[in-house]
């Protein structure tokens, strides 16, 4: 299977390469990026079969070019509400399976639009594999399996912004934050105002208590077929001062991305400044034989481990398995139980939150 | 001239001591664990893994 990774020398783009380099089921991969003395580096470090791509993401012919030499196109580039419509749309018309690490609502919704010339080029697209959607997507998928039937989908997101203090996450970071998030409220679709109803969500240790908000995220795109009466995403920083100034530079008109970059470098070292490490938490409330039941299933790691584990993984799986071409979520694409049993061996576990006994 | 922007300044300074100090005392009290954080096995994990048809 030939891989492109798109954005390959970015933290993610780099941890990625390295995984698929790893993999026998990968014989050439291609790292792509607009910094030939890092390509030429990165290829160097990871072996062989690893060759450098140039790419400039602008240039559109350029990149299905760089697509065609691909069987499955993986794109770390960001952020994904400028990248990701193009990088996708490329792939299709290159005839190469996509994915990526897009947590952005619009992004998402412009990706399905491309499902019919998905299936028509028999190549599957799925618009964000990475912690969410991706990990949480399989956590969801495993909490409904418990449950006859599934009303409610929370699912929090606790990020350390030391953790991946890059250009293009805190472009993200800033763009969510602005963005109103989509929820699914009393079984309609709804946005809601960004940045609002602050709530404290106990996380997988080391992390624990952190205040989130509500956040603008694209899992409402893919439990539409599912008849839920809510779904929302709500998010936070582990560095509580980083998070203050983020949620302040929401509303100040005139800061720029560059400049909330620059208190964020500060804020995130005051203190107290809280575990250096990510987490998400998936509550799925439903019922079991009659019982209003609520399952809470929780990763923790390192981000940039929690994006290109999945990510890798999913690139591997759809080079190698038969999947049904079209626009597709994680949970429709991948088996849920066996894809989280896999990053467990790459060493993202699992964990369940259970009562204190008394 | 210079007193009053002294003045000003050195008030703007104390205003954004005090938020962040307010904040410390307002978030000083997290809740207790809501519970026990307990790893999924891998056997408990693959329970359920066969017969999906998905890779």
């Amino acid at each position: 299977m030939r891989v492109l990774v798109i954005g390959g020398t970015g933290a993610t783009g780099r941890r990625t390469s390295a995984e698929l380099a790893r993999s026998n089921e990968v014989t050439e991969l291609l790292v792509g990026g607009r910094d030939p003395e890092v390509i030429e580096r990165l290829t160097s470090l990871l072996g062989d079969k690893v060759h450098p791509a140039m790419i400039d993401t602008a240039d559109r012919a350029e990149l299905i070019a760089a697509c065609r030499r691909a069987q499955v196109v993986v794109s770390c580039a960001g952020p994904a509400h400028e990248m990701e419509e193009t990088a996708a749309a490329a792939a299709v018309e290159a005839g190469a399976s996509y994915v990526s690490l897009c947590d952005d609502y619009d992004a998402g919704a412009a990706v399905a639009e491309l499902d019919r010339r998905a299936q028509q080029a028999g190549v599957v697209v799925i618009s964000g594999c990475g912690l969410a959607p991706g990990i949480t997507s399989m956590l969801a998928q495993l909490a409904q399996d418990e449950l006859d039937e599934v009303d409610e989908i929370l699912i929090s997101l606790a990020l350390s912004y030391g953790d991946l203090p890059t250009p293009a996450h805190t472009g993200h970071l800033v763009h969510a934050m602005s963005s109103p998030p989509a929820v699914i409220s009393d079984g309609k679709a709804a946005r809601h105002e960004a940045g609002t109803s602050p709530q404290l969500i106990y996380f997988p240790e080391p992390v624990g208590w952190v205040e989130t908000v509500a956040w603008a995220h694209p899992e409402v795109h893919n439990f539409h077929a599912a008849p839920l009466r809510a779904l929302s995403v709500r998010c936070g920083l582990t560095e509580r001062a980083a998070m203050d100034a983020l949620r302040a530079a929401r509303s100040a008109p005139l800061s720029s991305t560059s400049f909330i970059r620059r208190t964020l470098d500060v804020a995130h070292t005051l203190p107290p400044r809280g575990p250096q490490w990510s987490a998400a938490r998936v509550d799925v409330v439903g019922t079991r034989r009659g019982r209003t039941v609520t399952v809470s299933l929780g990763v923790v790691d390192h981000l940039v481990n929690l994006a290109s584990a999945p990510l890798a993984l999913a690139a591997q799986r759809l080079g190698s398995g038969s999947h049904e071409p079209g626009v597709k979520s994680p949970a429709e694409a991948f088996d849920a139980r066996s894809f989280l049993v896999a990053l467990g061996r790459r060493g993202t576990r699992v964990a369940r939150l259970e009562p204190v006994p008394i | 001239m210079l007193a009053k922007l002294l003045r000003l300044l050195t008030a703007a300074l104390l205003g954004v001591v005090g938020l962040w100090f307010g904040r410390q005392v307002a978030h000083s009290k997290t809740p207790p664990p809501q519970g026990r954080w307990r790893e999924i096995p891998e056997s408990e994990l693959l329970g359920g893994a066969a017969g999906s048809g998905k890779s």
